[in-house]
């Protein structure tokens, strides 16, 4: 450290300012600072400040600096953060794109609350780190103390004040000298430093082109996922990422460079054998997976009926149709769990059920149901009875068609089911042989009608309906 | 850490080496104290059995009793566990700051005697076989219910008596070992007292974690035993801190203000301290408060649900709601500002008004069974909390009145005297 430089030439002369950048005054501990600095703020000097290795607890009161703008600004930014993520999550999720997620309200505020809490955080804290930079004038090119040689010792052990040239007050001898009076131990007048102080115009220019290229690759991404939402679309998205969905494959009617007659397709190796000896009749096939032969309806069951079927059906029903249509196959506003709710919640959010028991579904051949359990039901365009093609395997599908001819039976039964063993005896009939009319009710059906007409009574009047998938299922048992 | 082996710190009050430091400590006489600790306590015991007395008036009176007890029992023990946590946190941190709150810190916390005896109505009962509070008490109802059959291998009566005498004894062991090592160290200034203080802080930390986690397990959460969270203990914990360091800013605003401390002792640096705390675990009290709502409500599973349901029912919607703005909304804004925490009237007025939420948050998590639907406050609910609080008052004071205000000759107390915020 040149201390030569630290001492004042005499011949300098009075000056104030002009060849300095200011006075830096080094004090020997945190007391001697925060004495000084009340003196000096006594003094009137406006543009000076004080430097410390560590924060001195009482040297904003001894400066007389004025309390902060910056929480206030914190709290606005906090509160900013929470409208903008309250707004943030109604929009996307109660109106831009409205998607039910576990039966919750599409806007429901606990939902919402731990991105309210984040976006208060975040906002709050850029913000208090932001403005404590921008408030404090930095960043800043250079600063009055930093051209003073002693100036390094701030980071190790050194108290300083430095009073700026541009305070009114300033002098170079007189603020020397007040300064060494008020304690002192070292006064370094900071020189001006050679060349421009300025900061040159093409950093200026290299962060104008920065930022612009920077806008590039946002532009490019959003370019790639926009022109995909053309309908019908003709172009292939464009693939910044080519992941899985883009690889190298051959396609049947493609050429291939691998095999000397240039056939992506290959035919089967010699000797090979088919797998099935015997083929399927396909026209059984197709009957009992489409239920149609041509474009007929079939009117009988392409498999065996029995009482396993029957109760296979009775399950399956319980489990896949009950839940809308309601174990009686009522539908309507009354049975079905989602019916039930959507009445109970005062908003029929959807169409009701049909009634399986009704006269409509009554006359329809049998495989019209099998059918309906293979696409469901679309009505304008939209699914109001979702396929079940894909849970429900063709038996099963048979089966509830056959349960379901049962629960119509029950309903709008025939004069000789109220005889004795009717039913025994329809169902007793050779397998195979059974048709539509052979479907007779199970026992005790009758009585599960007359359940649902008290369960309706018992429903209005508000109380519970919850066992009664328990007594549905043991109807059979 | 260079005051620890310095003879010279600001010794208070003793007299002997204080240089230019010496601070009055003793300002007022105790005895004005002492006179206070009767009148309150018989006061608080008044309370309590007029509340007693009442139950036998009430249709389902003893029940409710019991109930309400509980409420007060746990209200006035997190106030005491608060204090508890505070003095070993200033160790385990090695604060400066905060030497001279310290004492009325280990004042509160030196409770727990009192504590003990209180929690006995709770105890016996059970030891008793009385399924008055815990329903898992009851053989018939356990044999009933399947979950609380594979339960029983920890809530049953001697498991739980067993616990409950572990952790009354920890935190009585503990608040009993800072408290005598400070007040020996006033006699002895020996250095090295607050050295062995700090060791064993970091044990003591998990001791007490692990015995509040199970003391709100067992009290509180087995009254619906079917139910459990996992967050139960720590949503205690962040109240009993509330309510610890809103009672410790009332005992020293009221020692300052009878000038049993002198103002230079504890200055407004250390209330905005304590301020800053207590706003900071009235923000943690909502943040776990909601963790563990957010978790059940978003699963909607029923046996979860079962705790919130009751909760969200007729009048119980008023009180949750009372809770959410008055435990955490308007307190947090009301402790936010610089000024509200320097200020002796704001700073006394959210003390109060956390103290009163926070005995609101107890009675929603006990008193949903005794007061189905809530319909109002019942006499007893008034008259057991009254009494509570006073006997607890009553048994602070005496611990205030047995000691120096402030830890006399604590290596680290010329640093609290000094401290600043700015």
């Amino acid at each position: 450290m040149n201390r030569e430089a630290v001492s004042i030439s005499p011949s300098d002369g009075p000056d104030s300012g002009g060849r300095w950048l200011g006075v830096a005054a080094r004090f020997t501990g945190p007391a001697e600072l925060l004495a000084a600095a009340k003196r000096i703020k006594e003094a009137g000097f406006r543009r000076w400040d004080c430097h410390s290795p560590f924060p001195v607890h009482g040297l904003d009161r001894a400066m007389g600096i004025r309390p902060t703008v910056l929480p206030w600004l914190v709290f606005g930014a906090g509160l900013t953060g929470a409208v903008v993520a309250l707004l943030l999550q109604w929009w996307t999720n109660a109106v831009a794109y409205p998607f039910q997620i576990s039966g919750k309200p599409l806007f429901s505020l606990p939902a919402n609350i731990p991105v309210i809490f984040e976006l208060t955080v975040l906002f709050a804290a850029l913000t208090a780190f932001f403005g404590s930079i921008l408030l404090n004038g930095l960043p800043r090119a250079i600063h009055t103390g930093t051209t003073a040689a002693a100036f390094r010792q701030v980071t190790a052990d050194g108290f300083f004040i430095t009073v700026d040239a541009a305070d009114p007050l300033f002098d170079a001898h007189r603020t020397s000298d007040f300064l060494r009076g008020l304690g002192a131990a070292e006064i370094e007048l900071c020189p001006i430093p050679e060349g421009s102080t300025q900061i040159p115009h093409a950093v200026y220019w290299g962060l104008a082109v920065i930022a612009i290229l920077a806008t590039l690759p946002p532009l490019f991404i959003a370019r790639a996922r926009s022109h995909t939402l053309e309908w019908p679309q003709e172009k292939p998205r464009i693939r910044i990422i080519k992941d899985m969905v883009v690889q190298p494959k051959l396609k049947t009617q493609q050429v291939s460079r691998l095999f000397p007659d240039r056939l992506g397709m290959r035919p089967p190796v010699a000797g090979t054998i088919p797998y099935n000896p015997t083929p399927p009749d396909w026209e059984d096939v197709r009957r009992l997976e489409t239920g149609r032969v041509g474009d007929q309806f079939v009117t009988e069951f392409p498999i065996p009926v029995d009482m396993d079927l029957m109760r296979r059906g009775q399950e399956r029903y319980n489990i896949y149709c009950a839940i809308c249509h309601g174990l009686t196959g009522e539908g309507g506003l009354y049975d079905g769990m989602t019916a039930r709710r959507a009445r109970a919640r005062g908003k029929p959010l959807w169409v009701p059920p049909a009634a399986l028991t009704g006269q409509s579904v009554r006359e329809q051949p049998i495989s019209k149901i099998f059918d309906t359990i293979t696409h469901g039901v679309v009505r304008e365009g939209r699914h109001s009875m979702p396929a079940y093609a894909v849970q429900i395997p063709p038996r099963d599908r048979w089966a509830i068609a056959l349960y379901v001819l049962s629960l119509q039976r029950a309903r709008a039964p025939l004069p000789e089911d109220f005889g004795t063993d009717t039913a025994a005896a329809a169902l007793s009939g050779p397998a195979g042989a059974a048709t539509h009319d052979l479907a007779a009710p199970p026992q005790g059906n009758a009585s599960l009608v007359s359940q649902n007409e008290q369960s309706k009574q018992s429903f209005d009047q508000g109380t519970n309906y919850e066992h009664r998938t328990i007594d549905g299922q043991h109807q059979f048992d | 850490m260079d005051n620890i082996n310095s003879t010279e710190t600001a010794s208070a009050g003793q007299g002997s080496n204080a240089g230019h430091e010496t601070v009055s400590v003793v300002a007022a006489p105790p005895q004005a104290i002492k006179a206070w600790v009767s009148r309150l306590g018989i006061a608080g015991v008044v309370c309590l059995a007029a509340g007693f007395g009442l139950a036998f008036l009430q249709p389902q009176g003893r029940g409710y009793f019991f109930h309400a007890y509980l409420t007060q029992f746990v209200w006035i023990l997190s106030i005491a566990l608060g204090a508890l946590f505070f003095v070993i946190l200033q160790h385990a941190t090695r604060a400066g700051w905060s030497v001279t709150v310290r004492r009325s810190a280990e004042a509160l916390a030196g409770t727990f005697p009192l504590l003990i005896l209180l929690f006995l109505p709770i105890g016996l009962p059970v030891l008793l076989g009385s399924d008055a509070l815990y329903p898992w008490i009851n053989r018939q109802t356990v044999m009933e219910d399947e979950l609380l059959r594979h339960k029983a291998i920890y809530l049953n009566v001697p498991f739980f008596t067993v616990r409950a005498i572990l952790c009354l004894a920890a935190w009585w062991m503990l608040a009993r070992f800072y408290r005598k090592m400070s007040l020996l160290q006033d006699a002895t200034g020996d250095p090295d007292l607050t050295r062995t203080m700090e060791r064993w802080s970091g044990p003591a930390l998990l001791l007490y974690a692990l015995t509040v986690t199970v003391a709100a397990v067992d009290w509180l959460m087995s009254l619906t035993p079917q139910w459990f969270s996992t967050i139960y203990g720590l949503y205690y914990f962040s109240g009993a801190i509330v309510g610890g360091t809103a009672g410790l800013i009332l005992l020293l605003l009221l020692l300052r203000g009878t000038g049993q401390i002198d103002t230079h002792l504890v200055t407004v640096e250390h209330l905005h301290d304590l301020g800053k705390l207590l706003f900071g675990f009235v923000v943690f009290w909502g943040y776990i408060a909601f963790s563990q709502y957010m978790l059940i409500w978003y699963a909607n599973i029923p046996e979860e649900t079962q705790y919130y349901v009751p909760r969200q029912t007729a009048g119980w919607v008023g009180v949750s709601i009372a809770l959410i703005l008055g435990h955490l909304f308007v307190p947090m804004l009301g402790l936010m500002s610089r000024a509200a925490k320097r200020n002796t009237f704001t700073l006394a007025f959210w003390s109060i008004w956390l103290l009163v939420f926070h005995w609101l948050d107890m009675y929603w998590m006990v008193m949903p069974k005794a007061n189905p639907g809530f319909l109002g406050f019942n006499g007893i609910d008034v008259l057991t909390a009254a009494g509570g609080l006073l006997v607890f008052s009553a048994t602070v004071l005496d611990r205030v009145a047995a000691a120096p205000p402030v830890p006399l000759r604590d290596p680290r107390l010329a640093e609290a005297l000094h401290f600043e915020n700015t």
